[in-house]
């Protein structure tokens, strides 16, 4: 072989070798989602990936915002006697606490990437907020979901940051309903369940209940392609002589989202040691957050790129559900929901 | 596209021209995967990577100040959160970790993928050039402006490199290999 073939031989194998596949940019539909739409500057603080990408502490908290925990509005009575009466029963309840064990893996990984006790505080009037230790004891977060201004807080005091966007519409509703146990259970119990029979648990003998419909345990569409969970199971063990929940698990999976990291997740959130009806401090649901804190990803938002980011939040949500598009024909749905639910 | 076109896109963009944005994404997209890919061999997780990278310009786009450099100011970008994303996972690339084959017989397709392990083998920024080169089919003055550095650097670089997969050819797949 001479030295001009070993070479082109040569080229031709690295070229083979470095081929990925042909990609492309859909300029045409991604301009058609961005710019034929108003702005949505919810969305925008949302997605803004500073905080999305790196903040395990945001992923695992939005995760427990959208599928777990609540225990108002349980009017179902449909079902069997224990069910029909914890419903009942945990309507009535207008405060609860409880303590969420939170393991998070990466998919195919043995050894978890987070594990966490949270404290969860729940008040039908006030709202939501959890406070989230590490493994070691250190503190990650406070998070809040406060009814009355409709926003969302979170705060990192290892980085003296915090996040705070509002939520409006659906969107709030759906998280904001099913923060506290009963609301697991309220899911739980809208559609088919499994009857898990009786067990002892810590000296309380318990009734389970348990689904994976995923049309009855799921993150609101609008808000799959931030958090993409998959495949999850729930089980609620309710107290035969109270009629309460005593025990709630949760084993969920995610694709990647901008929610998860872009990493695929899977993880467990159990609660237990749920009280009920316990008075919780009003100054709980303050954020209180120092003065010394600094908004997460609003400091970007300059008077000088004022006028580019005026193309709005669309561009953002444009890349999220572009990919998704391209990967699952239904987002085009997906999208169809975001617009028609941000403000 | 040229550094003026660019700029002037770039200089669109900051008015709030989502057309001349896109267009941008439009020409570096395939770019970005291939310097994602570099870092992660991982097709899928490099265009998450080529599209945060094209988020994080448009977020922070006013912060560039030479708009004519805007292909190595995003490239930079992509290469961070790459770099980014393999730190955080597990050693994963099983043709980093290949071992030599000895001097049993390859198949075409064999040596193909052997390439591809000795080009995951290289130096980081010198994949970088492999893949634009290869990949990207890009020009090597092209090339180094997406780098940031001399086409003399594009041109060395890249001659090492062939050179390098020249040797492991011959090393790993002797019989099969004249090159």
């Amino acid at each position: 072989m001479n030295h001009r073939n070993d070479e082109d031989r040569l080229d031709e194998i690295i070229t083979r070798a470095t081929d990925i596949g042909k990609v492309e940019f859909d300029r045409a539909e991604w301009l058609r989602r961005v710019v034929t739409r108003p702005q949505q500057k919810t969305w925008r603080r949302i997605m803004e990936s500073k905080v999305t990408r790196v903040s395990a502490a945001a992923t695992i908290l939005v995760a427990a915002s959208l599928v777990l925990f609540n225990p108002f509005d349980l009017l179902d009575t449909r079902h069997g006697v224990v069910l029909a009466e914890a419903a009942r029963k945990a309507s009535e309840m207008r405060t609860s606490v409880g303590t969420c064990s939170r393991t998070v893996w990466y998919q195919g990984q043995d050894e978890p990437c987070l594990k966490a006790e949270t404290t969860v505080y729940a008040s039908s009037k006030k709202g939501y907020m959890e406070e989230q230790h590490d493994a070691a004891g250190n503190l990650t977060h406070r998070a809040y979901i406060l009814n009355e201004s409709r926003r969302f807080v979170l705060v990192d005091p290892a980085e003296k940051k915090y996040l705070e966007t509002s939520m409006s519409g659906d969107i709030f509703e759906q998280i904001a309903a099913t923060l506290t146990p009963g609301g697991l259970l309220q899911r739980i119990t809208a559609g088919p369940y499994t009857e898990l029979g009786r067990r002892q648990l810590d000296g309380v003998e318990v009734e389970g209940f348990g689904t994976s419909d995923p049309e009855v345990l799921s993150v609101p569409r609008a808000l799959r392609f931030l958090f993409p969970v998959n495949d999850i199971t729930a089980q609620v063990w309710i107290d035969v002589d109270s009629s309460l929940p005593v025990e709630l698990v949760i084993h969920f999976t995610t694709d990647r989202g901008l929610l998860t990291g872009f990493r695929k997740l899977r993880a467990e959130f159990r609660t237990h040691d749920i009280q009920w009806n316990p008075e919780i401090p009003a100054e709980l649901f303050d954020p209180n957050i120092p003065e010394d804190y600094t908004p997460v990803n609003l400091a970007s938002v300059t008077r000088e790129n004022a006028a580019w980011l005026g193309v709005g939040a669309l561009p953002i949500v444009g890349f999220a559900v572009y990919r998704r598009r391209r990967r699952r024909r239904s987002s085009r749905d997906v999208c169809e929901n975001i617009l028609a639910t941000s403000d | 596209m040229t550094e003026n076109s660019d700029a002037n896109l770039v200089a669109a963009a900051l008015k709030g021209d989502a057309e001349s944005f896109s267009r941008l994404c439009e020409e570096y997209h395939p770019v970005l995967v291939a310097i994602a890919f570099t870092r992660l061999a991982d097709r899928d997780l490099a265009e998450d990577v080529a599209q945060e990278a094209l988020l994080a310009a448009y977020r922070d786009i006013a912060k560039l100040k030479q708009p004519e450099r805007f292909a190595g100011w995003l490239a930079a970008i992509c290469r961070n959160i790459a770099i980014d994303m393999a730190r955080a996972r597990q050693k994963h690339a099983e043709s980093v970790d290949c071992s030599p084959t000895g001097s049993r017989s390859h198949h075409e397709s064999d040596i193909v993928a052997l390439v591809r392990e000795v080009i995951l083998e290289l130096e980081p920024d010198v994949r970088d050039i492999v893949y634009l080169r290869y990949y990207s089919r890009m020009s090597y003055s092209r090339i180094a402006q997406v780098l940031d550095i001399s086409e003399e650097a594009v041109n060395g670089r890249l001659r090492r490199a062939r050179e390098r997969i020249r040797q492991e050819l011959q090393r790993r797949a002797p019989t099969e290999m004249d090159l």
